[in-house]
């Protein structure tokens, strides 16, 4: 399932119980911590948003209708709320400079295993197959070459050839800025790097508007 | 007797005062020579803009203010080891022929010595900052600096007192043969594109811009085509001043010296038009000006000595080697972000054999040919071999080639902490911590 239809499916269940600058405050916080992990890990979300009445008392029914939906396939689904959870970030300036600035400081002891998944899933989204091969072995030679932990190597290949969740909990952010910039070294190769700024660029701005409170273009070194 | 006296007096006066005339007219030359190459100088200053626009705006955005610093100290370091060390070895006493040994860090010339001074730093920052567009977006800037120090210092004099040296005393050996670069297509451009060829061989092209695959040539467009053609004009302009103050005299010269600057210029974009048309590529705005500035290259050996008709044919052929010349230098791997090399090297060196094929008065004299042949080559042999070596130098001791990490983030932001276009910045290819 990508990663919109899951976002309508969530969005269609949590409006009939929440409305406003409340229910995109919670869409938030599941794009920001949720998007990219499993769909069993929903019920860690509905749990954060426990201390809302509105959520709290009918945790149980809310995942069941949330699993359900997920698993009909002819479902009809709201539209994608992605642009209204847009706007509502824009008209929160300081909660989310706050953000940032607290991911500034605490730097490296954040998990950024979630965003850089996330970055790479929207980056490689635009690649084809042949090309993202390429990437993938380019960026598993030097990242062998230049000593990077085998762990996030075989974590990355995984990810790359069978689409698992990369497992990269705790992984230094110097590592993953490392990696991400062999991958940037490929994509020029491969497609030039006009157009990997470009899909780079895309992919970090698309993570930032999503995760407010991680900016994603630590990322970027 | 009175009479006589009378008529002595008479003719001793009016001797006297013809003197003081003369006294005064020479006076009164040297004053406007004087003013003619102070504007000329600061023409040739004026060119540092020019390349700055050009070298930056064929620069991504995320570079521009790279390119912008370096040209920029290009002209201040450059001033400064020219005043401390070029000068004395270009235009020393020459005894040797090879070098100048007198005039080092220059305080105490006459008027006409500060002026020559600060005219020929303008040559010589334009000399090292050919290298600067060469090897843009992927040379650190602390290593370029070292480089450009040492071009200025060493190796851009040393030939220059080759061929102009002696101007206190002596003379230098290729002078002595004759040779003709009236106002340095070798001398200037040559040896400095030289210089760029070696520092993009130990470079290396910039991430991406040959495919891995085929080795095929991935164009990487410059970010402001607007500000590139800006500089195109500037240089022009300026280049009235690098070939008309040349003739180092306001007088009746700088008519023949303008008219053919001015055609070659307008017949090297021809050039480079024609080619493109007849080879069935498209007419890049970037190619033209080029064959604009190969024209200027070509015709700067020869602008005094040519007439008009062979100034248009020495421009048209520049024009065309521009063109061909950066084709070249794609086919084998070399990346050269402003064609610097085919710009400045190439038509330079072609300019020059111009300059002896086309000579007034003396038409394709094969002696004179011959003489600016040795001329091309020594400058060759010279300035590409010793840029190498310190190149290589520089590379093993500090590093010239920034990482790929700041090459992805770009070079404002890595080495200058600061972004061309901070508003319009479309792509996010840095993170900069934001104190709130």
């Amino acid at each position: 399932m990508n990663l919109q239809r899951k976002r309508q499916v969530l969005y269609t269940v949590l409006s009939t119980v929440i409305q406003g600058d409340t229910l995109w405050r919670v869409m938030c916080h599941w794009q920001a911590h949720y998007a990219d992990k499993a769909q069993f890990e929903w019920n860690a979300f509905l749990s954060d948003c426990q201390s809302m009445a509105d959520i709290g008392g009918r945790r149980t029914q809310l995942y069941r209708q949330l699993i359900a939906l997920m698993l009909d396939k002819e479902a009809v689904l709201r539209e994608d709320p992605f642009c209204a959870m847009q706007q509502y970030q824009k008209r929160q300036p300081l909660p989310a400079l706050k953000a940032s600035a607290t991911v500034a400081v605490s730097g490296d002891q954040e998990d950024w295993g979630p965003m850089f998944t996330a970055v790479l899933q929207t980056l490689f989204s635009q690649l084809r197959s042949d090309t993202i091969l390429v990437v993938k072995r380019y960026a598993i030679e030097m990242a062998g070459r230049h000593g990077l932990p085998s762990t996030l190597t075989y974590a990355f290949t995984q990810w790359v050839d069978q689409g698992k969740t990369m497992s990269i909990n705790r992984v230094p952010l110097t590592q993953l800025q490392q990696l991400f910039n062999y991958v940037y070294v490929a994509l020029c190769e491969c497609i030039g790097p006009i157009m990997a700024d470009r899909l780079i660029s895309h992919a970090v701005n698309v993570e930032c508007a999503l995760t407010p409170s991680l900016n994603a273009r630590r990322l970027l070194g | 007797m009175k009479c006589m006296v009378g008529i002595v007096l008479l003719l001793i006066g009016s001797s006297v005062l013809a003197d003081t005339e003369n006294a005064g007219e020479r006076l009164l030359r040297l004053d406007l020579d004087m003013v003619w190459i102070a504007f000329a100088a600061i023409l040739v200053f004026f060119m540092q803009a020019g390349f700055a626009l050009l070298e930056s705006g064929s620069s991504r955005a995320k570079n521009a203010v790279n390119v912008m610093m370096k040209n920029y100290m290009d002209v201040c370091v450059g001033t400064l080891i020219f005043w401390l060390v070029g000068y004395g070895l270009m235009f020393g006493v020459n005894t040797s022929g090879w070098f100048g040994m007198s005039h080092f860090a220059m305080h105490d010339g006459a008027a006409w010595d500060y002026l020559f001074l600060f005219f020929q730093t303008m040559f010589a920052a334009t000399a090292i900052t050919i290298c600067s567009g060469a090897m843009a977006e992927r040379t650190k800037y602390d290593a370029y600096l070292i480089a450009a120090c040492l071009i200025t210092a060493v190796i851009y004099p040393v030939f220059g007192s080759w061929a102009w040296g002696g101007i206190h005393g002596g003379s230098g050996w290729l002078a002595d043969l004759g040779f003709i670069d009236f106002a340095g297509s070798t001398v200037v451009h040559s040896i400095g594109a030289w210089c760029a060829l070696a520092g993009i061989i130990v470079l290396g092209p910039r991430t991406g811009r040959f495919s891995k695959m085929d080795g095929r040539p991935r164009t990487i467009p410059g970010h402001n085509l607007t500000v590139v053609a800006l500089g195109g004009f500037i240089l022009w302009l300026g280049w009235f001043g690098f070939n008309g103050g040349s003739t180092l005299a306001a007088s009746a010269d700088i008519g023949i010296v303008l008219l053919n600057t001015q055609l070659a210029a307008a017949s090297g974009a021809v050039g480079a038009l024609l080619f493109s048309r007849v080879t069935g590529r498209p007419i890049l705005l970037t190619s033209t000006i080029n064959g604009s500035i190969a024209g200027l290259v070509g015709i700067t050996a020869g602008c005094a000595v040519m007439a008009p008709p062979f100034a248009v044919v020495t421009g048209l052929i520049a024009g065309v080697i521009s063109v061909y010349g950066a084709l070249w230098l794609e086919r084998r791997g070399l990346d050269d972000v402003v064609s610097a090399v085919p710009v400045h090297g190439f038509a330079g060196a072609w300019g020059t054999i111009a300059a002896g094929l086309f000579m007034q008065g003396d038409l394709w004299n094969g002696s004179q040919v011959l003489v600016q042949s040795v001329g091309v080559l020594a400058a060759f042999l010279w300035a590409f071999p010793m840029a190498l070596l310190v190149f290589m130098a520089i590379d093993r001791l500090f590093g010239l080639r920034a990482s790929t990490q700041h090459e992805q983030q770009g070079l404002d932001f890595t080495e200058h902490d600061e972004v061309g276009y901070p508003e319009f910045h479309q792509h996010a290819t840095y993170h900069r911590e934001t104190q709130v």
